[in-house]
């Protein structure tokens, strides 16, 4: 019994000694005992004094995607404090790939902070409202903080909303993911005679075929992106947002006509065909389909490329490689036939800032959430992380880059708001997953690259692929149902929505 | 008695009653308490970074699980059924055992004819030949990956440039853009990569065949080839069992080569069962990890894997014990 136990309490120095060490080597970053304890100096000391009893303290959990994030907010709880003394800002941050589980963690602990970030978009957001982390702030914001923001930032297709309560604060502009502008080289374009970019699919398709006919390997038309499907997506969303109105998704795997409620890869294929007719006759630079994002840069930058559909913070990538090159950023072409249709986005606001539902601090934590809504605030994050934020006035009098103003142009010409599949009946948040997941393999984004790069009819699959992916809806939309969530084909239908104007509902 | 010092054994008989198993137990551990002291961080570690992963990958292989939080959707043999009737997987499956079977098939025999030249002792600088051949092997896959994938682009790559200088070529050849051309070339460059590895394998067999036989042979008028396949082949038949083995089991992993030259593509062509796991895992189309999904992949290869292996090991032993009854 006595070697036992000596067995064991070697065994367990032995564990705790690891356990030392390896927490001398960690990062003491992380976590929730982060919220708990934090680290000497990660929070913003610099407030004036005030008495232990009127002082609330605000522990505010962030991203650190980048370097100077951490820097940025604990100089923004700063200025914060010198104006309200009696609240206390503790920022606790998190590299992003760590930060949904650490916040998972730190809220199962009790230990949730009070001010978080929402990161991972809208299946993020339904996440924190479903586990009851948020607190709603329809209570807290008035006609007067609403109307800092632009028209629908809080209204109840906005993002900011799950089941109709206000879950976060919003920051940046959210169509600057979503543009897909047309990247060209000017001096190119010019040499080969034309003065202006391509408006139109047939102007585009002539253009890049003229251009490579003549280019004589040492110059292409055109280029897509194609190692992964995901960068492929790029050119089809781009070159379908003037498609058929009413169809959502063109990037992604859940391509739905929202006028019908059905699967549509159908209506992409005219795009998909455009493309396959360019790479079937050598007008695309070669190698594409291996390329991603840097190797278009490359490419582009080295001026071997006229044109590309891309995403907008290429822009600035592109100039790391070659800041003097002429480069023109315009709306991708359309239809020749005109414009039916605008790249879906189905909000103009996403929660960033929410509040904690276990908050004992809620009255100062309001007051950290209205300093993040504040033009001063999105001022000054858009001259910190370069990044459009929702207010227009926040920018104004700030130099905007040549490309940006390019770029804002083009979100504006081609960006509208649309419905999103969950509008209608948000119960569909809880088996979205489960849809996408279900979706036939290989996913449509695949079966378009597959049928460029090996010149196969794209009518064909994608109408194949409708028939099995509805088929997929269906069972999906039964499965939940007998689970006893209230969902049918009937909500993913907008039949009123007009595709060429804002879907809004306040 | 001092650590180390050897212990005569104890009879049964010698009047002291016998120790339980357990208590004889204790005893032994008592007495190499070091060994297990120095042995235990490695044990540590292993538990926790090789053990518990494999252990945990078959509890997550029944959840639908986005690795967030715990797994919860508990969904019994559902990732398996999915994995099971998606023919990318078959794809990346057939793919990877293409990767170890070239390498047995193609690499392995020229391995042995490079190594039977380089063993001639009067080759002049056959160390150096040695070297040049043995580099790649210690070079970093990523960084060859990368380098070939810049020496192989179409538009400006320096392979292309040449040929089509030279006239060989009139438009440049797409050897990683090809959906039939990605998986040989892929394959040419891991061959090219690891044909070191085999070489010296071969070249530890062909010193252990003594030399007096191929004094024999040559006295009795055998010609070189003849040597190479009556005396040569024979001898370095048991070796070759195991140099096949570990060719086969280390080229089924050409995860580094395939993400850093074509990530899969074009559309899946070159897809391996560890990107296939990997981008369900860390970068899921979808959008949210499917980690269950990914160990489950994981799974159904390592049992396969294991099928293969347990094969080989039969046939080697049949191959063994056949030889032993020719002898």
């Amino acid at each position: 019994m006595t070697r036992k136990r000596s067995l064991i309490g070697s065994l367990t120095a032995v564990f705790a000694l690891t356990g030392i060490l390896a927490g001398c080597g960690g990062n003491n970053n992380a976590g929730s005992g982060g919220a708990a304890t934090p680290p000497s100096g990660s929070a913003a000391t610099t407030a004036p004094a005030a008495t232990a009893a009127e002082v609330q303290k605000v522990n505010f959990s962030i991203v650190s995607a980048r370097p100077g994030d951490e820097a940025f907010y604990k100089e923004q709880m700063d200025i914060f404090m010198k104006a309200n003394p009696e609240v206390k800002v503790t920022v606790i941050a998190n590299p992003t790939e760590q930060y949904n589980n650490a916040l998972q963690l730190s809220f199962a602990a009790n230990e949730g902070p009070d001010i978080f970030f929402i990161e991972g978009g809208q299946p993020q957001a339904r996440t924190v409202y479903d586990n009851k982390w948020v607190e709603p702030l329809d209570s807290y914001i008035d006609d007067a903080f609403v109307a800092r923001f632009p028209e629908g930032a809080f209204s109840r297709t906005s993002q900011t909303r799950v089941n109709g309560e206000v879950i976060g604060i919003p920051v940046r502009d959210p169509r600057f993911d979503k543009v897909r502008p047309l990247y060209y080289n000017k001096t190119i374009l010019e040499q080969y005679g034309y003065s202006e970019p391509p408006k139109t699919h047939s102007e585009f398709v002539a253009a890049a075929t003229k251009i490579t006919k003549e280019g004589k390997g040492q110059v292409y038309g055109f280029a897509m992106m194609g190692k992964a499907p995901a960068v492929f997506g790029l050119s089809v969303s781009g070159l379908g947002s003037g498609l058929e109105g009413g169809v959502i998704g063109y990037e992604g795997n859940t391509i739905i006509n929202l006028k019908t409620g059905q699967f549509s890869a159908k209506s992409a294929t005219p795009v998909v065909e455009i493309l396959r007719q360019l790479n079937a006759q050598k007008i695309v630079a070669p190698g594409w389909e291996n390329w991603d994002t840097a190797q278009m840069h490359q490419q582009f930058a080295a001026g071997r490329v006229a044109m590309f559909i891309g995403a907008a913070w290429q822009a600035e990538e592109i100039r790391k490689l070659n800041d003097g090159m002429d480069m023109g950023i315009a709306a991708a072409p359309v239809p020749d036939a005109g414009r039916s249709g605008y790249r879906d986005t189905p909000t103009i606001a996403e929660p960033r800032y929410a509040m904690s539902a276990q908050s004992k601090s809620k009255e100062g934590a309001w007051k950290v959430l209205d300093f993040l809504g504040s033009v001063e605030f999105e001022r000054a994050n858009y001259e910190y992380a370069k990044e459009l934020v929702l207010m227009p006035a926040a920018m104004e009098g700030i130099a905007m880059s040549a490309d940006m103003e390019q770029i804002v142009k083009v979100m504006d010409e081609t960006i509208r708001m649309a419905p999103a599949v969950n509008t209608n009946n948000q119960n569909y948040d809880q088996f979205s997953k489960s849809i996408s997941d279900a979706m036939p393999k290989p996913k449509i984004q695949e079966v378009f690259l597959k049928a460029v790069v090996s010149n196969e009819d794209p009518v064909a699959l994608a109408e194949d692929y409708d028939a099995k992916a509805n088929k997929v809806i269906d069972e999906q939309i039964k499965i939940a149902n007998n689970g006893g969530i209230d969902f049918s084909r009937e909500d993913l239908k907008y039949p009123d929505w007009n595709p060429m104007e804002n879907y809004i509902i306040e | 008695m001092g650590y180390g010092t050897p212990q005569q054994s104890i009879p049964a008989s010698a009047g002291k009653a016998p120790l339980s198993k357990r208590a004889e137990l204790f005893k032994q551990i008592k007495k190499h308490r070091y060994h297990y002291l120095f042995v235990l961080p490695m044990l540590v570690f292993f538990a926790a970074f090789t053990l518990w992963p494999m252990i945990a990958s078959w509890y997550y292989s029944f959840f639908n699980w986005d690795g967030i939080g715990w797994p919860t959707d508990f969904i019994g043999l559902g990732n398996f059924r999915e994995v099971a009737s998606d023919p990318g997987f078959w794809s990346a499956f057939m793919n990877t055992f293409l990767f170890a079977l070239t390498h047995v098939l193609i690499q392995m025999p020229l391995a042995l004819i490079v190594a039977v030249i380089l063993n001639n002792q009067f080759l002049a600088g056959r160390n150096v030949y040695r070297l040049l051949l043995f580099v790649p092997v210690i070079s970093t896959t990523a960084v060859i990956g990368v380098i070939f994938s810049i020496l192989l682009n179409p538009l400006g790559g320096a392979i292309n440039e040449m040929l089509l200088g030279t006239g060989l070529i009139n438009e440049p050849i797409n050897f990683l853009g090809s959906t039939t051309l990605a998986l040989p070339t892929l394959l040419a460059v891991s061959v090219w990569k690891s044909f070191g590895t085999p070489m010296i394998y071969w070249l530890a067999g062909l010193q252990t065949i003594p030399g007096e036989l191929y004094e024999a042979a040559k006295i009795d008028g055998a010609s070189k080839v003849q040597s190479f396949f009556r005396i040569t082949v024979p001898m370095l038949a048991p070796i070759g069992l195991v140099i096949t083995l570990l060719t086969f089991i280390n080229n089924l992993d050409p995860f580094d080569l395939v993400r850093t030259m074509t990530e899969g593509g074009p559309v899946k062509a070159t897809d391996v069962v560890q990107t296939y796991i990997f981008r369900y895992a860390f970068e899921p189309e979808s959008g949210s990890s499917r980690y269950g999904f990914a160990s489950a992949a994981g799974i159904l290869f390592s049992l396969a894997v294991l099928v293969v292996v347990i094969i080989q090991a039969l046939t080697g032993k049949v191959a063994r014990r056949s030889g032993t009854k020719g002898a």
